[in-house]
């Protein structure tokens, strides 16, 4: 570092009607005795500090940054993977039904106007035809008839149809 | 012992076998004008103590990161202004005090320091350059303390010259106000 010319520095001071001292007056600050011999040693104390406490924790620069980003991308997979697992299966978007149940919703869900219209309105059929045509396939589903009669209700009252109409053309 | 030239170290850092060695002369021949900068800006030898080092460690971290057309002297009174300052800037948060009182508090930091054994006189002109703004008290050590040149203060400060002479200017003009009416 190469130093500005004291003369100089006194010049400008005296320029600008200054009355103090030129530079080179340590104002009265002292340091403790052999402070600047141990100083050195103090700082690469401290370096070596840092570097076993950066090791310790695995730190690299940026990882404080890093956390709260893996963080929310851990927590949007996990998110993600439920919502998968959700649709996939609970097909109304409810959480983990029993088998039977979920495929009495898939059919529930799968009923539209027109199915309902020829399952139920077609004055031929019976109760035991409907469920013999939704049975086709699922076993063990007679075990929840009261479920499946409760669906049909629902869904013909979703469409506007009376339940007496209905339960008339079952009969 | 061989006083190295800057670039001498830095070829020593970054090429040789010893960075430790390398940096250990970089210290040592630093230590002493970075220690004084900041203890002007902060008055305490403990304060000026922590700060010193943290100002090391971070040229440790970031040296093998430095530009070589840079002078080395310059970057680090850059880094230790920066951490004086932001120093103040805690204090300031952490007491939530005005300016006004930042400097009333160093003056008391002035008194009660152990390590500061100025006269009647030494303390006026200290009392002057703590009611000064803090860069313009950086401004006016940088010139009148470390002796500095405008173009390296400039480099420091990231500022024109024309910006630090007004200012060391205007410093000066203050000072010499508030010792005639002390």
């Amino acid at each position: 570092m190469e130093k500005e010319n004291k003369h100089h520095i006194a010049e400008e001071l005296k320029a600008l009607g200054s009355s103090l001292d030129p530079p080179g007056n340590d104002q009265g600050f002292r340091v403790p005795e052999a402070y600047f011999d141990q100083l050195h040693g103090s700082i690469q104390d401290r370096i070596k500090e840092k570097g076993q406490r950066q090791f310790a924790g695995f730190t690299v620069p940026g990882a404080q940054r890093l956390v709260p980003l893996m963080a929310t991308f851990l927590l949007a997979l996990i998110v993600g993977i439920s919502l998968l697992w959700i649709r996939d299966d609970g097909l109304n978007g409810q959480l983990a039904l029993e088998p039977d149940r979920e495929a009495l919703d898939y059919y529930a869900m799968e009923m539209d106007q027109l199915l309902l219209y020829d399952l139920v309105l077609d004055s031929d059929i019976t109760a035991e035809d409907i469920l013999f045509g939704l049975d086709d396939g699922l076993g063990e589903l007679s075990l929840y008839d009261d479920e499946l009669m409760e669906e049909l209700f629902e869904q013909s009252r979703y469409f506007g149809i009376d339940s007496q109409y209905l339960l008339s053309s079952l009969d | 012992m061989k006083e190295y030239s800057d670039e001498e170290l830095l070829s020593m850092f970054s090429g040789g076998d010893n960075p430790n060695y390398a940096f250990n002369l970089i210290v040592k021949k630093y230590q002493e004008p970075i220690y004084w900068h900041v203890r002007r800006l902060v008055i305490s030898h403990d304060d000026t103590n922590d700060i010193v080092q943290d100002v090391f460690v971070k040229a440790w971290q970031g040296l093998d990161k430095f530009r070589k057309d840079a002078a080395l002297f310059t970057w680090l009174y850059r880094i230790a202004t920066n951490e004086a300052l932001s120093f103040l800037k805690k204090k300031k948060r952490r007491y939530l005090l005005p300016l006004v009182d930042v400097s009333k508090q160093l003056e008391e930091s002035l008194e009660a320091d152990v390590y500061y054994e100025g006269g009647e006189m030494e303390k006026t002109v200290q009392k002057a350059i703590l009611s000064l703004p803090e860069k313009q008290r950086v401004v006016f050590n940088l010139r009148y303390h470390d002796e500095m040149k405008y173009e390296d203060m400039a480099r420091i400060l990231d500022t024109s010259v024309g910006a630090l002479k007004a200012s060391y200017h205007h410093a000066v003009k203050k000072i010499q106000k508030y010792i005639s009416t002390d």
